[in-house]
């Protein structure tokens, strides 16, 4: 369980988290929201990147010192962007241990990385350039490389930028599979409310850098909720249990301007 | 995969031992050629057997050959070494010791000192006068990039960008000199700022390579950090790199290598920038292997030059910073279209 307890921060005098308090449980938690209301640096503020003002507990104790103790404890994929490292998936994925590494490559790395390649089943592809792969492919390889140090926490910066719609539910489920062969604890910040519902246990929603609503997503993707933070109006239906959010039209204010 | 992983690394082993070779190789030729009229059996005997019957050519061989074909390996490694994590810090492939404004300023430095009537002075003053003045001048503008780091949290742009603005401003400087300079004074610049291996004398020899070395271990210390810093900044930091603070330190180390490097031979272009591209071709992004092999690339390709700018016109020197972009250009031109990926 990983509590986040009355997090403050700001990037000069702009609050960008203010008084966030989430708890976050084992499986696959999604972090939603408009643009700019403070998820990445969420995920950053609990990874140790930034230095916030509050508190972060893992099973009870403080997360920065659990992370001393175990750096390995969390795997970061920060948000999609293009690589032009000269690199071999092997290496960028070995990267992942970089702690663990002094100046040999030794077999029991390999043997690590070796696996999580063939639990994503890219280790066909351990030997191509990494600059050379599609982006779905990259995406792969810097998931492996999250999850090569044997993490208890997975953070995922908005995981399904770039892909398209086969390859984001091919991702998903594999989390999913992850999730539960792991027991990992998932922080997914996400763009698309349908993903977020059908796979997501719990769902926060950030806005203004306030958590506005917590929970199971059919109870929190209200179509209030929607049209409030969202600002679009939305057709909700359920198919087999899950919740499925259809987006039609952007919210205008009185005089008929889009809201931006 | 295990074995694949181990032919991958000695494929790099190999190529790093080839170019050891060639650094070799290129040493002894340049110890080899001279306007002196020695021949090359003469010189790789006098190389290598040490009889009274050949002490001339032993003279010319190792007081006035060996120091420039020395200073020539070391120059062409420092640059190569500063080029590579420069690149490699600032995610840009064209970032070189060159852009961020160091050797312009070595320049200006050099021009004033040379501006200024020195004779005066006594001959162990004067003759390190302008070495000296250069260093100064590099290591302000490397002040000057430093605070700018700082200020700016090591920002990629601005940092460049702020290298650029130092180039300018010393090569405008160092034109405003030029125009005010006497004649005999301009030629001094001129053939200063060309690049000239031959002035070196052991002093130089053993300050720049304590550099290098000094340098050379530090960052290749940092290795694995500096490999994973090439996936961009954001993922460096996930993984727990501080990316700001070493980019900050190989700032400082590099700009002083630089700074030393360009303050005893001068301006000698190219070899900062293609070097890196080429061991980045050959073995990819692994600092284990690419900085190892930036360094003996960078020694290959100043020999070279040395060696091309002493013979292509027998009997006269031709400064070896021109020769460097003359051999350096095309065969980096080739590379670049025939580019094979890792």
């Amino acid at each position: 369980m990983l509590d986040v307890k009355r997090l403050c921060f700001s990037y000069a005098t702009e609050p960008v988290l203010r008084d966030v308090s989430i708890t976050f449980e084992t499986g696959i938690n999604c972090v939603c929201g408009p643009n700019a209301c403070g998820k990445t640096t969420l995920l950053k503020c609990i990874a140790g990147q930034l230095q916030a003002e509050g508190q972060v507990c893992y099973h009870g104790e403080d997360l920065a010192s659990a992370l001393k103790k175990k750096p390995s404890l969390i795997g970061y994929m920060a948000q999609y962007h293009v690589t032009n490292a000269t690199l071999s998936v092997l290496e960028v994925v070995m990267l992942g241990c970089l702690d663990q590494i002094v100046w040999r490559v030794t077999p029991t790395l390999l043997e690590q990385v070796e696996m999580v390649l063939v639990e994503l089943d890219i280790v066909h592809l351990a030997h191509c350039p990494i600059n050379q792969l599609s982006g779905g492919q990259q995406q792969l390889v810097f998931i492996a490389q999250a999850l090569v140090r044997n993490p208890d926490i997975l953070l995922l910066d908005e995981p399904t930028n770039n892909l398209d719609v086969h390859h984001q539910f091919e991702l998903f489920e594999l989390i999913e599979k992850l999730a539960d062969k792991r027991q990992l604890m998932v922080v997914c910040v996400l763009h698309d409310l349908n993903l977020a519902a059908r796979f997501g246990a719990r769902l926060v929603i950030l806005n203004n850098g306030e958590v506005c609503a917590e929970g199971v997503p059919q109870d929190v993707l209200d179509d209030e909720l929607i049209q409030d933070t969202f600002r679009v109006y939305a057709q909700r239906s359920v198919f087999q249990e899950r919740l499925l959010i259809a987006p039609y039209a952007a919210v205008r204010s009185e005089n008929g301007a889009v809201l931006l | 995969m295990i074995h694949a992983y181990g032919q991958k690394r000695r494929r790099q082993c190999l190529v790093l031992v080839a170019m050891g070779c060639a650094v070799l190789i290129c040493f002894v030729c340049n110890l080899c050629t001279g306007s002196a009229d020695l021949s090359w059996s003469e010189s790789l005997q006098a190389c290598f057997f040490r009889t009274s019957d050949n002490t001339m050519a032993q003279i010319i061989i190792f007081e006035i050959r060996l120091p420039p074909a020395l200073m020539a390996l070391l120059v062409g490694a420092a640059l190569a070494v500063a080029g590579a994590e420069i690149q490699t810090v600032f995610h840009n492939p064209l970032a070189s010791p060159y852009t961020l404004g160091v050797s312009a300023a070595a320049g200006c430095g050099a021009a004033v000192a040379l501006m200024c009537n020195v004779s005066v002075l006594p001959v162990f003053i004067s003759e390190s006068i302008v070495p000296l003045s250069a260093c100064v001048g590099a290591c302000c503008c490397s002040l000057v990039l430093y605070y700018v780091a700082r200020i700016k949290q090591g920002h990629c742009e601005s940092m460049i960008l702020t290298g650029v603005a130092c180039a300018f401003l010393c090569n405008a400087c160092i034109a405003l000199l030029q125009y005010f300079a006497s004649e005999d004074e301009l030629q001094a610049i001129v053939f200063w700022l060309f690049g000239n291996v031959h002035r070196a004398n052991w002093t130089h020899i053993s300050i720049t390579a304590s550099v290098l070395c000094a340098a050379y271990v530090y960052c290749s210390s940092l290795s694995w950090k500096l490999t994973a810093l090439r996936l961009g900044e954001q993922q460096a930091r996930t993984l727990g790199i501080p990316v700001a603070q070493l980019r900050l330190r190989i700032i400082v180390v590099c700009s002083l290598l630089t700074a030393v490097a360009v303050c005893f031979v001068g301006s000698i272009g190219f070899v900062g920038l293609v070097a890196p591209h080429i061991a980045r071709m050959t073995v990819g992004d692994d600092h284990r292997f690419f900085l190892p092999l930036s360094a003996l690339t960078g020694a290959v390709l100043l020999s070279l030059a040395s060696l091309l700018s002493k013979s292509l016109i027998p009997q006269m020197l031709f400064p070896v910073g021109i020769a460097t972009s003359l051999i350096g250009a095309p065969f980096f031109m080739i590379m670049v279209i025939k580019k094979k990926q890792v």
